[in-house]
C-alpha cells in the first residue's frame, strides 16, 4: 500500500512535505511572480507571502491534484495584491516606465517586451495557462473569472502576442 | 482552443522551459528558506494550523458541546425550550449545523433573544437562508476579508447561522401598479406585478397599429401597445407577414438565447467586440489607440443584395485614459423592433497598448445591457441602459422577459474594502436589496449570482433582481424556470459536487429553491426540465472514480430518481433531453450513445447502447426518433482529425443505431502538404443552423491546407448544409466563403473582432446568410449561388 503522498503529508502539517513541494514549483512561481510584476524584489515578496499562506491554508486545499492551480491561484492573488499596493503607494509620474526586468529569468528582450504589452489580466491569464499549464476551466478558477470570459480574454491575449512577436509559425 | 493559439502557447511554453532551465532563484526563495519560514510560522500558531482533521473534528465538536452548554445555560435562565436545534451525531461537522442559535457575535457581544431565531427545520440542509440585516451582511464579508484567519470553518457556521436567517414567507407585494408612463402618442401606459406575473396595459385606448407602424417609430415601436408576446420573430412587412427568419440554434424553443449575430428579417445584426487599437508598423505606438464597440447593421434588400446601415457603437473608449472602460460584447437580442446588447467591462486593468505603465480601472466587472428602439430604422435610439454587478454567465429572452445572470467577486482582499458598503452587489447603481439576497447551502465564497430580470415589453425599464451568494457556471431556462449550477467541492466524499440553484421567473426573478447532486455538469444541455421535474447529467470526477449519472430532481430540487454508475472510467461528451428520453455521450477510446428511459421519474434506467468509434459533442434531435451528433470521428484506438456527422436512429432506444455518417478528414497528400477539416467549437451550439421549415441544418467546416514546408497557405470555410430523410443524411448545398491568406484570418479579422468570432448562418426566406471572419455572404438557397458578400472591415 503506497503511503500517504506528499500532498497528505503537506496537509497535515509536514512543514518538510510542505517545502518538498514547493521545490517542484519555485521556478515556475518565481517566474509568474516577477512577469506579473515587474520587479524582481516584489516577485520575491509576492512568492514567499504565497507560501506561507498557502501553508497555513493546506486545509482548504480540496482536491489532492489541484494543489498547483491551487498555489498559483493564492500567489495571482498575492501579486494582485502587491501590484495594487505597489501602485497606490507610487505617485503616477513617479513611476518607473518599465522597470528594470529582472534578469534571472533569461527570456528573450522580444517576449519579455510583448508580455509587457499586455494587461495585467491578460498576462496573469497568458502566464497561467503557459507556464503552469493550467487548463482553461482551472486557470478561470484560480483568477476568479468565468470561463467563456477566459476564453475571450485568452484568445485577444494570444493574437495580440502573436501580432507583436511577428508570424511565430517561422520561429516554430 | 483554436488551433492557432495553441500554436502560440506552445511556441511561447517552449521559449519559457528554456528560460525556466536557466532562472536562478534569490536566496530567499531556495526551498530551505520557505522551509525555515514555514517552521517559524508553525512554531508561531501552534494551536491552529498542526491539527490533521481527526484533532481538528474533536476541536470543533468541543466547541459545538461549549456552545450548547452555554446556550443551555442561557436558556434554562431564560425559561424557554431549545430543542429543535440538536445537533446531528458525527461525521458532519460544525459545517453541517445548521441549528446553532442565533448569535449576533459579530457586531457585538450582545446575544438576541432566542426568540428572534426561527429554528431552522430540522435536517434542511437546503434550506434557503437570507441575512438577518445590514449589519450581519457586513459581518460576513468582513470574515471573507479575514480570509478564515479569525475564525475556524466551524465558526464560520455559527457566525453564518447568525447572519442568515431562514427566508420569511413571501411578502404579497403584489398588486402594487409599477410605473406609469406617457407615451409620445400622449397615451398613459401602466405595468404591474401580480401572481401572473407582469401586467401592462393602456389606460387610454391604443391608436390603430397600422398607423403608428407608417409613422416610423418615434421612441418606442407600436406593437409594444398590445405586447403581443407571439410575434418575438420580426415580421418583414417589405416582403409578406408569413416571413421565414432565422433564429438562433436554443436549447428550448421559444427561450431565446443571447448571440453575436441576431436577425430581425430586414437587418442582420452583428456584435463586433472590441475594435482594437491598431499599432503603427514598428509597434512602439499606437497609430490610433480609440477602441470601439460596435454593432454592425447590414441590411438585407431583395435578391440577396446588401447594404451596410450606420453601426449602433456601444462605447468609445481611449486605451492609456483615466476612467476609460473597455468592454467587450456578450451578445444580442431582437425583440418587437427593441435591440439588446448585453456587454462586460473588463474587469481589474487597461493599458496603454504601447509601453506605458498599466494602471486599474476599477477592481470590478459589469456586466452592462443597452436596449435600443427602432432597430431596423435609420438611426437606434438608446432607450435605456441598465447595469448590474459581475461577468456575464449567460441570458435569456422569453415572452419579453429578459433574464440576465451574472457572477461578482466580491473583491474582499482589495485595500480600500469597506464590508458595510462593498458587501451587497449593485444593481442599476443601486444595493440590491437585503430581502433579496439569498445564502444556499454550501461553503460559501464573496462571489454573488446576480439575476435580474427586464420587462422589454414595460413602458419604462423595471429591473427586477435578486442574488445568492454563490457562483454559476451553467445555466439552463425552460422560459418560466431558470436554473443555475455551480461546481464545488465535497471535502467528506472528496468528489465535486453540483449545487443547482432554481429562480422563478415569472415577474420578478425569485430564488425559490436549491439543491444538490454529486459530479459536475458539462454544460448548459446537462440540464432540462420536464414536467416540472429537473433532469441533470453530471460527471463524477473524484480521485480515480470517474462515472457519470443522471438525476431527477422534483420542484423543490429534492432528488426522486437516478441512474449512477454509467460508464465508469469515461467522461461525458454531451448529453439531450429530449421527452421522457435522456442521451448521454460519453468517450473513453470509443463513443457509447447511452439512452435513458426517464418516463419514470423514480426509476430512470439505461435502456440501450451503441458503441461507435469517436464521440459527439453536440447532439441534435431530429424529427421523430432520429438524433445528429457532430463531433470527431475515430478508430478503435482513438480520434482521428477532422469532423464527423452521425445519424442516429433511436426510434428503438433499446437499440440505438448509426444509420449514416458524413465524416470530413483531415488528409495528408503524398507530397506531404497537408488539409485539416475542422468545426468550431461544439461548446457553443450556436452556430448550428436550423432551417424548420425547410427540415434543413448546416454546420460550419474549415478546411485548412498545409503546405508541406509547415507554412500553410490558406483556410477554406463553408457551411455545408443537409436534410434527413428515411434514415439518410441527405447532402444539400455547400455554401462557401472566400478563402482566407493565412494572416488574414489572425491579423485582419482580429482587429475587426474576427478572431474570437465563431461563424454563423441564417436566412430570409430563400437567401441564406453566413458570417464568417470578417465577412458577410449571401447566397441563393435553390441554386447555391452566391449573390454578394460584404466586408465589414
Amino acid at each position: 500500500m503506497p503511503g500517504p503522498t506528499m500532498v497528505q503529508q503537506a496537509r497535515v502539517g509536514s512543514s518538510h512535505a510542505f517545502a518538498a513541494l514547493y521545490a517542484q514549483y519555485q521556478k515556475q512561481l518565481y517566474a509568474y511572480a516577477c512577469i506579473c510584476l515587474r520587479n524582481a524584489a516584489l516577485a520575491e515578496d509576492a512568492v514567499q507571502e504565497a507560501a506561507l499562506i498557502a501553508y497555513r491554508r493546506m486545509d482548504d486545499l480540496r482536491q489532492e491534484n489541484s494543489f498547483e492551480p491551487w498555489l498559483f491561484k493564492i500567489l495571482a492573488n498575492e501579486c494582485r495584491r502587491i501590484g495594487r499596493a505597489e501602485r497606490l503607494s507610487v505617485p503616477l509620474g513617479e513611476r518607473p516606465v518599465a522597470d528594470a526586468a529582472p534578469d534571472n529569468i533569461p527570456l528573450s528582450d522580444e517576449l519579455r517586451d510583448a508580455l509587457y504589452s499586455l494587461p495585467w489580466l491578460e498576462r496573469e491569464i497568458v502566464m497561467l495557462c503557459v507556464v503552469t499549464g493550467l487548463s482553461g476551466r482551472e486557470a478561470a478558477h484560480a483568477l476568479r473569472m468565468n470561463h467563456a470570459t477566459l476564453r475571450s480574454k485568452r484568445a485577444r491575449a494570444l493574437c495580440k502576442l502573436r501580432v507583436y512577436l511577428g508570424d511565430m509559425d517561422e520561429n516554430i | 482552443m483554436t488551433r492557432q493559439e495553441n500554436e502560440i502557447i506552445h511556441a511561447l511554453r517552449v521559449s519559457f522551459d528554456d528560460a525556466l532551465e536557466n532562472t536562478t532563484i534569490p536566496a530567499t526563495l531556495a526551498p530551505d528558506e520557505i522551509l525555515a519560514n514555514v517552521q517559524w510560522e508553525q512554531a508561531a500558531r501552534p494551536q491552529r494550523r498542526r491539527l490533521n482533521r481527526n484533532r481538528q473534528f474533536i476541536l470543533a465538536a468541543a466547541a459545538v458541546l461549549a456552545l450548547c452548554v452555554s446556550m443551555a445555560t442561557y436558556l434554562s435562565t431564560n425559561g424557554s425550550l431549545w430543542q429543535s436545534n440538536t445537533m446531528e451525531s458525527p461525521p458532519p461537522l460544525l459545517d453541517e449545523v445548521h441549528g446553532v442559535p442565533h448569535w449576533d457575535g459579530a457586531a457585538t457581544n450582545h446575544r438576541t433573544p432566542v426568540t428572534q431565531a426561527p429554528p431552522l427545520p430540522a435536517a434542511q440542509n437546503d434550506a434557503i437562508l437570507q441575512p438577518g440585516s445590514a449589519t450581519a451582511l457586513s459581518a460576513l464579508f468582513q470574515w471573507f476579508r479575514d480570509g478564515g484567519e479569525s475564525q475556524t470553518w466551524g465558526d464560520l457556521r455559527k457566525a453564518y447561522g447568525g447572519i442568515f436567517n431562514a427566508a420569511e414567507p413571501e411578502k404579497a407585494y403584489y398588486n402594487k401598479v409599477i410605473a406609469y408612463s406617457m407615451r409620445p402618442s400622449g397615451d398613459v401606459v401602466y405595468e404591474a406585478a401580480s401572481p401572473e406575473g407582469w401586467v401592462a396595459g393602456n389606460v387610454s385606448p391604443a391608436p390603430p397599429a397600422g398607423e403608428t407602424q407608417v409613422a416610423n417609430a418615434p421612441t418606442m415601436p407600436a406593437a409594444m401597445d398590445s405586447a403581443p408576446q407571439e410575434e418575438a420573430t420580426v415580421a418583414n412587412d417589405a416582403d409578406s407577414n408569413s416571413a421565414d427568419v432565422g433564429n438562433t440554434n436554443v436549447q428550448v424553443d421559444g427561450v431565446d438565447e443571447q448571440d453575436i449575430l441576431k436577425n430581425s428579417g430586414k437587418t442582420l445584426f452583428i456584435a463586433q467586440g472590441n475594435v482594437f487599437a491598431r499599432p503603427s508598423a514598428d509597434g512602439s505606438r499606437d497609430t490610433d489607440d480609440i477602441i470601439t464597440g460596435k454593432v454592425r447593421r447590414v441590411q438585407l434588400l431583395p435578391e440577396g443584395k446588401m447594404k451596410e446601415l450606420s453601426p449602433v457603437v456601444l462605447f468609445t473608449a481611449r486605451y492609456g485614459k483615466e476612467n476609460t472602460k473597455v468592454e467587450s460584447v456578450q451578445g444580442m437580442f431582437l425583440h418587437n423592433g427593441l435591440l439588446v446588447v448585453i456587454s462586460q467591462t473588463d474587469d481589474s486593468y487597461i493599458s496603454n497598448y504601447a509601453y506605458e505603465n498599466w494602471r486599474a480601472v476599477s477592481g470590478k466587472c459589469e456586466t452592462i445591457v443597452r436596449v435600443y428602439g427602432d432597430a431596423d430604422g435609420q438611426t437606434p435610439k438608446l432607450l435605456y441602459t441598465t447595469r448590474q454587478d459581475g461577468a456575464h454567465l449567460s441570458s435569456r429572452l422569453y415572452n419579453g422577459q429578459l433574464t440576465v445572470a451574472t457572477t461578482h467577486s466580491v473583491d474582499v482582499w482589495a485595500e480600500d474594502f469597506d464590508a458595510k458598503k462593498d458587501s451587497a452587489p449593485q444593481v442599476g447603481g443601486k444595493a440590491v436589496a437585503a430581502a433579496q439576497l439569498y445564502c444556499a447551502v454550501n461553503k460559501p465564497e464573496p462571489t454573488w449570482l446576480v439575476v435580474t430580470g427586464t420587462d422589454l415589453n414595460a413602458a419604462a425599464p423595471s429591473t427586477r433582481s435578486c442574488a445568492v451568494l454563490g457562483a454559476g457556471e451553467n445555466l439552463y431556462s425552460s422560459g418560466d424556470t431558470l436554473y443555475i449550477a455551480r461546481t464545488v467541492w465535497n471535502n467528506e466524499t472528496n468528489q465535486s459536487q453540483s449545487e443547482i440553484y432554481k429562480f422563478s421567473l415569472a415577474g420578478a426573478p425569485k430564488f425559490v429553491a436549491s439543491g444538490k447532486v454529486p459530479g459536475s455538469l458539462l454544460n448548459q444541455f446537462s440540464m432540462d426540465e420536464y414536467q416540472s421535474n429537473l433532469r441533470v447529467a453530471t460527471q463524477s470526477d473524484g480521485v480515480g472514480t470517474t462515472s457519470s449519472a443522471v438525476y431527477v430532481l422534483d420542484k423543490n430540487l429534492k432528488t426522486v430518481g437516478k441512474v449512477r454508475n454509467i460508464a465508469p472510467g469515461e467522461r461525458i461528451q454531451s448529453v439531450r433531453f429530449v421527452g421522457d428520453t435522456g442521451y448521454v455521450v460519453t468517450f473513453l477510446q470509443t463513443d457509447p450513445l447511452f439512452v435513458l428511459d426517464l418516463s419514470n421519474a423514480k426509476k430512470p434506467k439505461v435502456v440501450g447502447e451503441l458503441k461507435i468509434p469517436g464521440f459527439s459533442s453536440y447532439l441534435h434531435p431530429v424529427g421523430e426518433g432520429y438524433l445528429l451528433g457532430i463531433g470527431v470521428p475515430g478508430n478503435d484506438l482513438g480520434t482521428v482529425d477532422g469532423v464527423k456527422l452521425s445519424l442516429f436512429d433511436v426510434r428503438n432506444p433499446k437499440n440505438p443505431k448509426e444509420v449514416d455518417n458524413v465524416k470530413f478528414l483531415s488528409v495528408r497528400d503524398r507530397s506531404g502538404s497537408f488539409r485539416e477539416a475542422y468545426s468550431t467549437e461544439w461548446s457553443d451550439a450556436k452556430s448550428f443552423l436550423t432551417y424548420p421549415s425547410k427540415d434543413l441544418y448546416g454546420l460550419p467546416i474549415f478546411v485548412r491546407h498545409d503546405k508541406s514546408n509547415g507554412a500553410y497557405i490558406d483556410t477554406v470555410s463553408f457551411y455545408y448544409t443537409f436534410t434527413v430523410n428515411n434514415g439518410k443524411i441527405v447532402p444539400a448545398k455547400e455554401y462557401v466563403a472566400d478563402a482566407q491568406k493565412d494572416g488574414e484570418s489572425s491579423g485582419e479579422a482580429y482587429w475587426a473582432g474576427g478572431a474570437v468570432t465563431p461563424p454563423r448562418a441564417t436566412y430570409v426566406n430563400e437567401v441564406l446568410y453566413t458570417r464568417i471572419a470578417g465577412s458577410v455572404y449571401s447566397y441563393d438557397m435553390a441554386s447555391g449561388q452566391r449573390l454578394a458578400k460584404l466586408v465589414l472591415g
